[in-house]
């Protein structure tokens, strides 16, 4: 936070308003390379997703079997990311941290973009796309498959409406302040800041229906991920016949979060020069933050693999075996030890919790949370209850194609440019919730 | 910021026009295969199997593709053309078709061709058949039960004769699929005499359709006749099982439960958008 707390309000609201407001006007090249860049990756993908359309699903390495590849991982590591939107704007919020404030654009921002990610994700995993609105026409909706279509898309919309609710007055300041702006950008404050003069009665509303939607938001949050998990938990496959998977998912899904938000503001902070917003004290909580995710993960991990490796009965002990010995024992130990264990024990210490290491230990969390939505979802689908047999030996393995591999960086390429593009003309920090005395008194009230 | 869109924009379409190109200049032709089978099925219908195949990185079905079927002597008539269904097959009923020569023997040969595109090189193949019958019927000696099949072949001026040494597939027809029980072949009578398979279950009443079977034989194709009899073992019916949430139609409770709780969700939506209205239309009051 600004250290001068000797300044007037006055003089700190317009410090605020200056340095909140200066990404939205300078033109940066490094930034034009970095989207280039993701443009680039997209379009690669696009081909291979042309290829995929053209040849059908068999330019992927999934089969009968492993039906289920990278991109369903990738999906469900998409839900998760999004998770952080509920995680700052409704229980940080609620739970009056306020530290958390300058986060909250972020990681609405963040959310938007990984659930509508992860809703292009799973139309690119069908061999028919164009079939797509035949889930909505002809859909059982005792399928999980439904109730996934509908919890996401409820998801995303309140995904936008809290990020827009917030956005408001800081549209409004745009709208006033900004000079030098194209004319889309000029039209789109002045439509969206929707006649905002920052009236009492303006700001009672806004805050009413905010902390409605922050309430609101809990459930949703909580839902999306547990039916993702009942995706898996009502397919009757070993690792996944399990009645630990909504509180796992949810819990993982929240240190995928907290690693995102971190990530996400290291950049943020040194490209956009938000030091004075984006502090060491605000990592130093958020790595706190991590390290009680991760060990709540941790004892869902343990939760989840413990008994079945007691018992250690049929497919799922073979299925065991392949994970913890086996061929995914490399990948399983390596997402244990660096994407979960090692965050717990280094942010446990404060030097571990400086915005570098922290960056570090967030994109180990992260890289594991990926390769951990991986292992979930491809040794099940290989060790089916009912054996393989009679099949060619390519239905046995899975090893993703370029295609896959191309259209998942494709997905990670467009989440950051939405991120991108979204930053570049919105606030990252929301403006009136940093600024001093700026609400009127009857408000408070 | 809109110079930055349009060379995005720019550079966008010339990747999408290059990478059409590529494909554009890739006109080798693919290479095809067609395979024929003569098949003769319980109903005594004969017909032509033609499976067109093409090769992309493995052999594929090729449907929607014309393929002309030939009756063989000095010359070839032509007996039909046949699209090509979602597996590849060209099915050509035989019939009494009056075009289809027959020689001496009995032997009818025949020719199907795939003339190719300007993408796909054309193929052919060509077969020469004997047409024959498959007998099965069942007798009871003492107390063991037999089925026996009766193969004979049809020769030039139609009369009948045994076929020895012919190599019978025996099957019991399950919901799904076939069952094989027995591999025999043909007596010098042409006969087939096998046990019946007693401990196989059979429907409510026992009844078991027995299937015998003459698989691609080099000279008289693939032939099949099937009976019936209620020597099985009879099994009764199981009581469907209430599958839970994975019924055809939806629990009532669950279709309220998710209507109430989506609609109390969006109903919230639609009084955020009716506040931001308010919002905007809040006057300015200092």
């Amino acid at each position: 936070m600004i250290k001068n707390e000797n300044i007037s309000d006055e003089q700190f609201n317009q410090k605020v308003e200056k340095d909140l407001l200066a990404h939205l006007t300078v033109n940066q090249k490094r930034n034009n390379i970095f989207i280039f860049l993701l443009i680039a990756i997209v379009l690669v993908g696009m081909f291979a997703y042309y290829r995929q359309i053209r040849y059908g699903l068999i330019v992927t390495s999934m089969r009968d079997y492993t039906s289920w590849g990278v991109y369903i991982s990738n999906f469900v590591f998409f839900v998760a990311i999004s998770l952080v939107g509920s995680l700052i704007s409704s229980m940080l919020k609620l739970s009056k941290a306020t530290w958390s404030t300058p986060l909250t654009r972020i990681s609405e921002i963040i959310a938007i973009a990984a659930i509508f990610c992860a809703s292009i994700i799973i139309i690119v995993d069908m061999g028919r796309p164009d079939r797509f609105l035949n889930v909505v026409i002809y859909g059982r909706i005792q399928s999980p498959i439904l109730w996934d279509v509908m919890i996401i898309s409820t998801y995303l919309v309140i995904s936008i409406l809290l990020l827009y609710l917030s956005l408001i007055p800081d549209l409004a300041l745009c709208r006033d302040k900004l000079t030098g702006v194209s004319g889309v950008r000029k039209w789109f404050y002045r439509v969206f800041s929707v006649n905002w003069k920052g009236s009492p009665e303006q700001y009672k509303i806004l805050h009413s229906i905010i902390a409605m939607l922050s309430i609101v938001v809990l459930p949703i949050a909580f839902a999306i991920h547990t039916v993702t998990s009942w995706l898996f938990s009502t397919t009757w496959r070993p690792g996944w016949d399990s009645t630990n998977l909504g509180p796992y998912f949810v819990s993982g899904a929240l240190m995928a979060g907290a690693a995102v938000i971190i990530v996400a503001m290291y950049f943020i902070r040194n490209v956009y020069n938000l030091k004075e917003y984006l502090t060491d004290k605000v990592f130093d909580h958020m790595g706190k933050l991590l390290v009680l995710l991760s060990l709540i993960y941790l004892y869902f991990n343990i939760n989840e693999y413990l008994g079945p490796a007691f018992k250690m009965v049929g497919v799922e002990g073979e299925h065991i075996i392949e994970l913890f010995v086996g061929k995914y024992a490399g990948m399983y130990w390596a997402v244990q030890i660096l994407g979960l264990i090692l965050p717990i024990v280094i942010l446990s210490f404060a030097w571990g919790r400086k915005p570098l290491p922290m960056l570090i230990i967030s994109m180990l969390a992260l890289l594991g949370a990926w390769f951990k939505r991986f292992l979930i979802v491809i040794p099940s689908l290989q060790h089916p209850y009912l054996p393989i047999q009679d099949v060619d030996e390519s239905y046995r393995h899975y090893i993703p194609t370029w295609e896959e591999w191309a259209i998942t960086f494709a997905s990670f390429a467009a989440c950051l440019l939405i991120i991108t593009f979204l930053l570049r003309v919105l606030p990252a920090i929301p403006i009136w919730e940093m600024k001093r005395g700026v609400e009127p008194k009857s408000q408070e009230a | 910021m809109k110079s930055l869109y349009k060379h995005i924009l720019i550079i966008g379409l010339v990747v999408i026009i290059a990478a059409g190109n590529v494909f554009a200049q890739k006109n080798k032709k693919k290479t095809t295969r067609i395979s024929v089978e003569y098949v003769k099925d319980h109903n005594k219908t004969e017909t032509l199997v033609a499976k067109l195949r093409v090769k992309e990185k493995r052999y594929i079905s090729l449907n929607d593709a014309i393929v002309k079927f030939y009756s063989v002597s000095d010359t070839s008539v032509l007996l039909d053309k046949i699209r090509t269904n979602k597996d590849g097959e060209a099915i050509f009923v035989i019939g009494d078709n009056p075009k289809i020569f027959k020689d001496s023997l009995g032997f009818m040969a025949f020719e199907v061709e795939y003339d190719g595109s300007t993408s796909l090189k054309g193929s052919n193949k060509k077969i020469a058949v004997k047409q024959s019958n498959l007998e099965v019927s069942f007798f009871q000696k003492d107390t063991i039960k037999f089925i026996e099949v009766e193969a004979n072949e049809i020769g030039g001026n139609n009369q009948t004769s045994p076929v020895k040494g012919l190599k019978v597939l025996f099957y019991v027809k399950g919901t799904f699929s076939l069952f094989n029980f027995a591999k025999e072949k043909t007596d010098n009578k042409g006969k087939i005499k096998i046990e019946f398979p007693v401990t196989m279950p059979g429907d409510t009443n026992g009844e078991l359709t027995i299937v015998a079977k003459v698989e691609e034989d080099d000279i008289y194709g693939t032939v099949e006749s099937m009976g019936e009899i209620n020597w099985g073992i009879p099994v009764p019916l199981v009581k469907e099982k209430q599958r839970g949430l994975g019924d055809t139609d939806a629990p009532l409770w669950m279709v309220y439960t998710l209507i109430t709780l989506l609609s109390a969700v969006w109903f919230h939506y639609l009084y955020v958008i009716f506040m931001i209205i308010k919002i905007k239309l809040a006057k300015r009051s200092f």
